[in-house]
């Protein structure tokens, strides 16, 4: 007669391999370094009624002007590249406003930054000088400004207010002149009140 | 002594070795090209990206602003700025984007390490699992006690 089957079912855990728990973690700290690696470079949009992250912007003229240190100011930031051909429209309604919203005393004025996007210092240089753009303007170093405005084409235009809030964007040229104005009396309007 | 035939070939020799050593450091030189040609150009600019456009390089990219990078690109090389230096320039003026590859500093080392790491690793992996002796079953070490077979499957074995 047969002996019935005496082995039971082997109880044991099955043994995790070493290998395999340095191969798991290995691929579980590789994929949490890409998460933060992608956390750090999506860059939010601003949004309107929000303060963009500041920047500091050096000039053609070789100032160096930052946002943080123009509160209490409108400032105007139009982005503009010597190969835009839109931008050539607006470039006259923008030095026009320069003109006419400069500080003058006590008056408050209005600040305007020319961002040259993607361009080559010669062409930017020359197009200041042919447009007669007397306004700071500078090259935007590494894309770092026109990433924290989310700029992916020219022209664009963004008015903070008094605050250093985002309460104007314009995507594309200004028409005209008194469309550019009224943006600014706009946002001066809410700065004042 | 020299005979009066070896004479005149002698100053023939004299002024032949005059000439050529007047000769000798005379190499042909051609004046230097300031402009680089379209080829060297695109050399570098093959390896440049259009900042404004999707994975399209400087070389290949119609726009007007494309040309002036080309351009620029013409000027640094006649200036005898190296490859590094121009693509430098591109980087500090445009972005990191502009290169095509992912800077080698600071996390994005992971992109340049994780996968000859995930490669070696599965590599080791598959030598280890290789070299461990296959486990016997205890279906395949005692074929009665089998588990898979069937009682009148046993039986009929033993009628035969």
């Amino acid at each position: 007669m047969p002996e019935a089957s005496s082995q039971a079912p082997s109880t044991q855990p099955k043994r995790v391999s070493l290998w395999a728990i340095a191969a798991f973690t290995g691929v579980l700290v590789v994929l949490v370094l890409m998460g933060i690696r992608l956390v750090q470079n999506d860059a939010t949009p601003v949004r309107l009624g929000e303060a963009p992250k500041d920047f500091s912007l050096r000039t053609y003229t070789g100032e160096v002007i930052n946002t943080a240190d123009l509160r209490g100011q409108v400032v105007l930031i139009n982005f503009w590249a010597s190969w835009c051909t839109t931008c050539d429209q607006e470039a006259a309604f923008l030095e026009q406003a320069w003109q006419h919203y400069q500080l003058e005393g006590e008056k408050q004025g209005v600040i305007f930054l020319g961002v040259a996007y993607m361009d080559t210092e010669s062409a930017s240089r020359a197009y200041l000088a042919d447009h007669g753009v007397t306004y700071p303007s500078g090259p935007d170093l590494r894309s770092e400004i026109s990433r924290i405005y989310q700029v992916k084409a020219v022209p664009e235009t963004f008015i903070l207010d008094a605050e250093g809030a985002l309460r104007y964007q314009k995507i594309g040229a200004f028409g005209s002149f008194s469309e550019l104005q009224s943006a600014l009396e706009g946002v001066l309007a809410f700065s004042l009140d | 002594m020299l005979d009066p035939i070896s004479a005149p070939k002698l100053r023939l020799i004299l002024l032949l070795a005059v000439l050529l050593s007047v000769v000798q450091p005379v190499r042909p030189t051609w004046a230097q090209d300031p402009t680089p040609s379209d080829d060297e150009v695109n050399r570098i600019a093959s390896q440049l990206y259009c900042p404004i456009c999707d994975n399209l390089s400087l070389d290949v990219c119609p726009l007007e602003a494309c040309q002036q990078w080309r351009d620029l690109i013409r000027e640094q090389l006649a200036q005898g700025w190296t490859e590094r230096e121009i693509k430098d320039y591109f980087i500090a003026q445009y972005g990191d984007q502009v290169s095509g590859e992912p800077p080698r500093r600071g996390l994005n080392w992971v992109l340049y390490l994780a996968p000859p790491i995930i490669v070696l690793g599965a590599f080791a992996l598959l030598v280890a699992n290789l070299k461990r002796p296959a486990r016997q079953t205890p279906a395949a070490s005692s074929e009665p006690d089998s588990p898979e077979i069937e009682p009148d499957h046993q039986a009929r074995r033993k009628v035969n």
